[in-house]
């Protein structure tokens, strides 16, 4: 994620929309991306970041600088993603036929596109569907995003061990997935 | 280092460059020597990490920004935050706001507030009903003070006057 000017935040903040805009272009690759990983779903995707910018733009006026704004929006992008995640999969049964229909629509379309790159994402998605929600941000923000140990803690708001924690139990959970085949 | 500890870290620091030179070189000469490890290891950065750096990074559709500045129109219901600042972080963010001066009486003030608030006299039943009779108490005793002085009822003014 690229820096962001105190200045353009203090304008944003106001409601300068081009300084606003600023800050979407370039923070929302990193957003849309951890919510694609973390809901699995283009649709649910859009609705995230959608739903964080929403909220990053009514509570910019309270945006306090203690902590840098690329943390907070993390931290706002990952808990908003793992919220939805939550609440979509309370729906999960009623949604099923829906999604099957879409997969399959979805399938025969990307068969068109790259075999190797789909069977890539295939691979990926089965690995992210093992884990927990919070082992799987932890995995997203770690191996997809770069971040280090210390950034992953200040955007969940844990500790650096239990980053460490989440980070080996996923990777054991993700070692026994393969040893099955 | 015994293989357990060295299975630890190859699993979280080593594998993501968390480790000091001196630990991480350390584990390297243990995995030059030891089968089993350098296995984990190489099970680890193939089957584990390679997958996750090999696919391409998702971009958000255009339509994205457009639905954005819609759904932050003046007039559109605004969201709370309750994600990303915590109440803890709310208070400190006020008490920061403070000039310094003004930290102590806003503080006491508070916690004056929080005192009476918890306080067990609050909703306490006895005490109300206490104060209504004393009160009623008062008012009738006061009443017969000037009833005394005069004709307080129909009846005595009849007899009397």
């Amino acid at each position: 994620m690229q820096d962001i000017e105190k200045d353009t935040i203090v304008k944003a903040a106001g409601g300068d929309m081009a300084a606003f805009e600023e800050i979407y272009r370039k923070t929302s690759a990193f957003v849309y991306n951890v919510a694609r990983h973390i809901t699995a779903s283009a649709e649910d995707a859009d609705e995230v970041t959608q739903d964080v910018f929403i909220k990053i733009y009514n509570n910019l006026g309270g945006f306090n600088f203690l902590s840098s704004l690329k943390t907070w929006i993390y931290r706002i992008a990952v808990n908003t993603a793992l919220n939805h995640k939550k609440a979509s999969g309370r729906h999960l049964n009623r949604r099923a036929d829906y999604d099957i229909t879409l997969k399959t629509a979805a399938a025969k379309e990307e068969a068109k596109d790259n075999l190797d790159s789909q069977a890539k994402k295939d691979k990926l998605r089965r690995l992210l569907d093992a884990l927990s929600s919070e082992q799987r941000a932890c995995i997203v923000l770690r191996e997809i995003e770069g971040m280090d140990y210390k950034e992953i803690a200040a955007a969940l708001k844990i500790k650096i061990n239990t980053v460490r924690t989440r980070l080996k139990r996923a990777r054991e959970r993700l070692i026994n997935l393969n040893k099955k085949g | 280092m015994n293989c357990g500890r060295i299975e630890e870290l190859l699993k979280t620091d080593y594998i993501d460059n968390e480790l000091d030179e001196k630990t991480r070189l350390l584990i390297k000469e243990h995995l030059s020597a030891c089968r089993k490890c350098a296995g984990l290891e190489a099970q680890l950065r193939e089957k584990i990490i390679a997958p996750f750096k090999a696919v391409e990074k998702y971009h958000p559709p255009e339509y994205l920004w457009q639905n954005i500045k819609d759904g932050i129109a003046p007039g559109v219901e605004k969201f709370p935050l309750t994600e990303g600042i915590s109440i803890a972080d709310r208070i400190l963010i006020i008490l920061r706001a403070l000039k310094p001066a003004y930290l102590v009486p806003v503080l006491a003030a508070v916690v004056v507030i929080a005192v009476l608030l918890s306080s067990p006299l609050k909703n306490n039943g006895g005490l109300d009903s206490y104060i209504a009779e004393q009160s009623e108490f008062i008012i009738d005793n006061n009443g017969d003070a000037i009833n005394a002085n005069g004709l307080g009822t129909s009846i005595e003014e009849y007899f009397l006057s």
